[in-house]
């Protein structure tokens, strides 16, 4: 009972962010220089009228707006100027599945490569390969997606033609490699140095001294008591790091020409396609919602003293 | 003799070579003993026993000797030290909120002691743990089994931990200054236990605590430590009725007591434990804060010396018997 009163708690909160994010988002796009149909070649002024009242945008903005939320509650994210015969619902439905593909492996890919550095390091502390780890880490935190992609993709893709330097091809494993790893680089390095950091002040507590003085093995020791402790920082990191393959992943799909969501949010902005951009904020506020929600419940399961009351 | 130490040193490296925080410690504890050990903080008493189970700090450079039940301790290799803690060998810490795992059920850390050592199954494990729970006196114990650690009073942590240390019954057990974080009603009743276990299960004991009064009710000897070494055993009543080194003595009379005169301030020992980094092994290092120190004191080590049965004293002030 609690727990669902939390969660539609968070989920009422959750709507008036997405709320707030949708109004800032609306009239930051329309307070951008230009619009949808301002292209190279000017068009005829009878034409581009035309245009505007077809898309109500001949309408005052507060009108537009109202028509927008409108839509929006019943669930139609309306039509796209760049791609006029598709809905922007259709369009997200579209990229949604790469985008996600490649920011779920990316993710988990980070947690478990950068945990077990994390540890790898926290157990030989002090020792060359925790300076090296350590030291590969900082350079992965230092280092942004628009560096390592193009890095990695003249690397394997055209010096060792291991891998397709662009593209989706048929979706097949060998096309994700590539776009997964520069997405995941970045929270790997950082998931690995709050392991570490984690687990060295986990191992120094108390309570894993008495679970020494019970004479348990030390494997027990790390993986029933040293590490569920230990793991909490990175859960809570798990939130930022949502954000940042979010942020990344429209880059990096624009770097391998990736026909994701953060490509059509890419030609969206540079459009002026309102809709469009529009969508795939709201998509993506609340997928950063959503996740981090899941971070806090998984919190609370591991730390019973985040939890209110019996 | 259950446990026999002697000449137990342990070092961690520092800057430039090492400090040593045991220089030499000899101490027995005969079967069904209660040995107290004293000394402020820092004097080494919790490092001696530390050491002797391979829980040291890292780094820690351990010699001298350690028998316990036969087996030498020192040297040996953990997976056979995990064999021992627990087991025959029980450790009680001082609680503070952390002396248990915060994220796991009190049943699931007291059943895994018998998992673990005794290859129970977690049923038979869980009844067990709820058992020793009911003999320690804890109000509700099958609703504490599935609690967490900070659901739990401070003197109910700690009996959580002491039922911890007596699964397996042991036939030795280190409690580390064990009711020094409680309420004095919570503080009595934990002693009772032990005395309780002392008489019906036949347990060694060996109580470490800054605390005089707490060793007095519990103990049969008792060892007092200074700067890494003992520097005055005796029998319990011998040593609080005639204790012989003037750092005994200074910590007794810092005591105080209901039947002395009242009011007026407490004596004290004037000046501050010395750091362990500091310590000499030419001169006694108590010295510099003794009344009644005379220029050997500063340039001999006084070894331990008998005065008496079993009372053995390291002073230059205190004449052999």
């Amino acid at each position: 009972m609690r727990l669902l009163s939390f969660i539609l708690g968070r989920a009422a909160v959750a709507l008036l962010t997405i709320l707030v994010i949708v109004t800032a988002a609306f009239f930051l796009t329309r307070l951008a220089p230009g619009g949808p149909f301002d292209a190279e070649v000017d068009l005829d002024p009878l034409v581009r009228a035309n245009l505007e009242r077809t898309y109500g945008l001949d309408q005052p903005i507060g009108i537009q707006y109202r028509r927008y939320l409108g839509a929006l509650a019943a669930g139609d994210l309306g039509p796209s100027t760049t791609y006029p015969d598709r809905g922007v619902s259709e369009l997200i439905a579209d990229g949604l599945p790469v985008s996600l593909r490649i920011g779920l492996a990316a993710l988990a890919i980070a947690t478990a490569a950068g945990m077990a550095a994390g540890i790898f390091a926290a157990r030989n502390r002090n020792r060359p390969v925790d300076a090296l780890v350590m030291g590969v880490a900082s350079l992965g935190v230092a280092l942004p997606a628009f560096v390592v992609a193009p890095f990695l993709t003249l690397l394997f893709g055209i010096y060792l033609s291991w891998l397709p330097v662009a593209g989706w091809g048929d979706g097949s494993l060998r096309h994700w490699v590539l776009p997964v790893v520069s997405l995941a680089l970045p929270q790997v390095a950082a998931i690995a140095r709050l392991t570490r950091g984690a687990m060295l002040e986990t191992l120094s507590a108390d309570f894993v001294r008495t679970a020494r003085a019970k004479g348990l093995p030390e494997r027990r020791v790390i993986s029933a008591h040293v590490l569920p402790a230990a793991v909490l920082p990175v859960v809570s990191y798990l939130g930022p790091a949502i954000a940042g393959v979010l942020t990344g992943s429209v880059i990096v799909e624009q770097i391998f020409a990736l026909p994701g969501l953060g490509r059509f949010f890419v030609q969206g902005a540079i459009n002026r396609d309102y809709g469009l951009v529009l969508g795939i904020v709201i998509l993506y506020a609340s997928a950063l919602i959503l996740l981090n929600l899941l971070v806090d419940l998984a919190y609370g399961w591991l730390d019973p003293r985040t939890r209110t009351g019996r | 003799m259950l446990l026999e130490v002697s000449g137990l040193r342990v070092a961690y490296p520092a800057r430039g070579g090492e400090v040593a925080v045991v220089r030499g410690v000899d101490l027995a504890v005969a079967p069904g003993e209660c040995l107290g050990i004293v000394g402020e903080s820092g004097s080494g008493k919790s490092q001696t026993m530390l050491a002797i189970l391979g829980l040291a700090g890292p780094g820690a450079r351990v010699s001298g000797s350690a028998i316990f039940a036969g087996e030498e301790l020192v040297g040996m290799p953990q997976s056979r030290l995990q064999g021992l803690r627990g087991d025959r060998i029980g450790l009680v810490f001082q609680d503070s909120i952390t002396g248990l795992t915060p994220h796991m059920r009190i049943g699931d850390q007291l059943a895994e002691v018998l998992v673990v050592h005794r290859g129970a199954s977690p049923g038979a494990a869980r009844a067990e743990a709820l058992q020793m729970l009911e003999v320690l006196q804890i109000p509700e114990p099958a609703y504490r089994l599935g609690q967490y650690p900070h659901e739990l009073s401070g003197g109910m942590r700690q009996r959580v931990m002491i039922a911890m240390a007596l699964l397996c019954r042991p036939a030795l057990l280190i409690a580390d200054e064990p009711t020094t974080a409680l309420d004095t009603t919570v503080q009595a009743a934990i002693l009772r236990s032990f005395a309780k276990l002392k008489a019906h299960a036949g347990t060694a004991l060996v109580l470490i605590s800054h605390d005089l009064g707490v060793v007095a009710g519990l103990a049969d000897r008792v060892a007092v430590m200074y700067a890494g070494r003992i520097v005055e055993s005796a029998p319990a009543e011998q040593l609080f009725a005639t204790p012989r080194h003037p750092y005994t003595k200074g910590l007794l009379a810092s005591m105080p007591r209901l039947d002395g005169p009242p009011g007026g301030p407490l004596p004290a020992i004037e000046g501050q434990p010395p750091d362990p980094a500091a310590v000499a092994d030419t001169g006694c290092a108590f010295a510099p804060r003794c009344g009644i120190a005379r220029p050997a004191c500063m340039a001999d080590l006084p070894q331990p010396a008998a005065v008496g049965p079993a009372h053995r004293v390291a002073c230059h002030a205190v004449e052999p018997a």
